[in-house]
């Protein structure tokens, strides 16, 4: 714990905060973005400065991407569109200081409440799957796969096709079984496969600078942000209303955190769940202004607790719970650390710097920088966007050319963001990809050494009572899934 | 972000996902099995092939009837600035063999400045600046060599 206490770690923990709370205030700018952007220098630190650093920027940038709801109705990031009216309305009614401070106070309180359960509940998971053998590895690919395809949010049929081209991208390179080159066509710099962390910057980095290109967005003139009584409005009442709604907060960060658990859905998804289950508790068709109160703290405490709550399978058995996640397992393997229990055995400084940094995070850093970013609204509002995409090529290109010193990665970076790019005009959703690249090693390997180790007698995929524990979770995930998805096309 | 999804193009989505699928299966089918005749390093590739044509399929077959042509204007300007951010990526490389890393970064981030309208010399002085902070953080602050 004592690695944490460094000046380095807290100086890591305070710029993280205020880049993430900067970035995420921004629109356009999400904070899988701010991470992605983050890597190449992630890359190069210690663990215990850049894990933390993470940490901040996501739970800060998270909540400022509310800043463009509350000021000019822009969303800031996907997750803050879920209650985007809400928050927009509020902000008319009792002013952007206090739209502002019920999203920070509603996201500390989840964040915290997610925290929680991420200690307790990654420890858990952990020592159960100290007996897991490559069958019950092999079951957990496949639950991840299947929350994959129906935590999307769209289309399943889309996530399906996404994730199988993320599976694809893992077969490129030596196979596993026989150590023979799939997919490389002759080119020697594909015999390792694709790097990781260079597809991921491509997918989440620069196909934000092509969709720009292709499409540029119009500037819109924010509004300024009045200062009167700017504390009392950002702190005091925000939190007598959390603590007069404290079951709704509790409920919507427990959401929060049972979909943030699943791989592939993250914060956004957990946002738009809250949100759908407290509109469905609305008597009436038009929504008071108590209700649209309500709806905004759903969406803003369950979407942090969301953001600690996908750490829970990252850290206990290496499968991201959303694309900060998938970005941080990167950092794990290029640094050596294999996530799963082992972790918890050998690692446990780590773990806990890891659960510290998320209280001061949400309990300390949220409250903070949320102020400063509510008070720099106007002005982040109209930081020149292109000037800022020209930053963001300019890191993309650092960061694909760093990690290996090799040119080939730049191109992979340019194809992966044209990729990218084209699939969000087709609606097919990009975080899907990333669960694949990471669940494809894991499902291949694992089915070919249980296959190899049982004779390829396939029954004993269903023998161990863990591996039908995990198959049953399976068929769960897949039959509520068409349930919500079959009852969301009848509501609509 | 993501253009209006209308029949035809679902239709296009859904034909091009078979054709990914089919071209996975034969180029698959030159992998070596196992010594016991059970599928080897083809299987995987094999099953994400199949998935591919089952979704391309599903995709189709969920927008039911043929695709209609409608008239549509293809934005030829946004396709050439968009060409030409990804050509200057690909001859980024090209570019360093030139004049270094740094200074092509700065290139590079010029170019793109150009083609997102940037005003030139607003696009020069964030270039500099660009390359200079990247070299004092990567070069200098975290010892990379670039």
């Amino acid at each position: 714990m004592s690695q944490f206490f460094t000046w380095e770690a807290i100086a890591a923990l305070l710029l993280g905060g205020l880049y993430g709370s900067m970035f995420g205030a921004i629109p356009g700018l999400t904070a899988t973005l701010a991470v992605a952007l983050f890597i190449p220098i992630a890359f190069f630190l210690d663990p215990m400065i850049a894990l933390p650093a993470i940490i901040a920027i996501s739970s800060v940038a998270i909540y400022a991407g509310d800043v463009g709801s509350t000021v000019a109705r822009i969303p800031g990031t996907p997750a803050s569109a879920a209650y985007l009216e809400e928050l927009y309305r509020t902000a008319q009614k009792k002013g952007a200081m206090y739209g502002l401070g019920l999203s920070a106070m509603g996201s500390a309180v989840g964040g915290i409440i997610g925290t929680l359960l991420l200690i307790f509940g990654a420890t858990a998971i952990a020592s159960v799957a100290k007996q897991f053998s490559s069958f019950e590895y092999f079951w957990i690919a496949i639950l991840g796969l299947a929350a994959g395809v129906f935590a999307s949010g769209g289309s399943p049929i889309k996530a399906a096709a996404s994730l199988l081209f993320g599976l694809f991208l893992s077969t490129v390179g030596i196979d596993p079984t026989l150590g023979v080159p799939r997919f490389h066509f002759e080119n020697p710099n594909l015999l390792s496969g694709f790097n990781y962390i260079v597809v991921m910057i491509g997918l989440f980095g620069f196909s934000e600078v092509l969709q720009h290109l292709f499409h540029p967005s119009k500037k819109e003139e924010a509004p300024t942000v009045s200062a009167r009584g700017a504390l009392r409005q950002f702190y005091r009442h925000p939190l007598l209303l959390i603590l007069k709604e404290k079951w709704l907060v509790f409920r919507s960060s427990l959401t929060g955190i049972l979909v943030g658990f699943l791989p592939g859905a993250g914060a956004d998804i957990g946002a738009w769940v809250a949100c759908s289950f407290q509109k469905m508790q609305q008597k009436d068709e038009t929504e008071t202004e108590e209700e649209t109160e309500k709806v905004v703290l759903a969406g803003t405490s369950s979407n942090n607790a969301a953001v600690a709550s996908a750490w829970i399978p990252a850290l206990s058995l290496g499968l991201p719970g959303d694309t900060i996640t998938a970005i941080v397992l990167g950092v794990f393997l290029m640094k050596g650390i294999t996530p799963g229990p082992l972790l918890f055995e050998q690692q446990p400084d780590l773990l806990w710097s890891l659960y510290l940094t998320f209280l001061i995070a949400n309990l300390v850093l949220l409250p903070f920088y949320g102020f400063l970013t509510a008070r720099m609204a106007s002005y982040l509002m109209k930081v020149p966007f292109s000037l800022l995409l020209m930053v963001i090529t300019a890191l993309c290109v650092v960061g694909a050319y760093a990690i290996n010193n090799n040119v080939f990665d730049i191109w992979v970076m340019g194809i992966m963001g044209l990729v990218a790019f084209l699939m969000q005009r087709a609606g097919f959703p990009l975080a899907q990809v990333v669960l694949g690249m990471v669940l494809g090693p894991i499902l291949e390997q694992n089915f070919m050494v249980s296959a190899i180790k049982s004779h390829w007698d396939l029954m004993s995929f269903f023998e161990r009572p863990l591996a039908v524990g995990l198959m049953v979770a399976t068929l769960i995930v897949i039959g509520m899934g068409i349930y919500f998805k079959t009852r969301i096309r009848k509501t609509a | 972000m993501s253009a209006p999804r209308t029949k035809s193009t679902e239709w296009v989505n859904g034909l091009l996902l078979i054709l990914l699928g089919a071209w996975i299966w034969w180029y698959s089918a030159a992998f070596p099995s196992l010594d016991e005749g059970y599928p080897g390093p083809s299987l995987f590739p094999r099953m994400i092939a199949f998935g591919f044509a089952l979704c391309g399929l599903l995709l189709v077959l969920s927008f039911r009837g043929l695709p209609t042509v409608a008239g549509f204007a293809v934005p030829v300007g946004r396709i050439l600035i968009l060409a030409g951010g990804l050509l200057l990526i690909m001859l980024f490389p090209l570019l360093i063999d030139l004049i270094g890393f740094v200074p092509g970064l700065g290139v590079l981030c010029f170019g793109f400045g150009l083609l997102l309208r940037v005003i030139w010399w607003k696009a020069a002085i964030t270039s500099v600046l660009t390359a200079g902070i990247i070299y004092f953080l990567f070069v200098i602050g975290l010892g990379v060599s670039l």
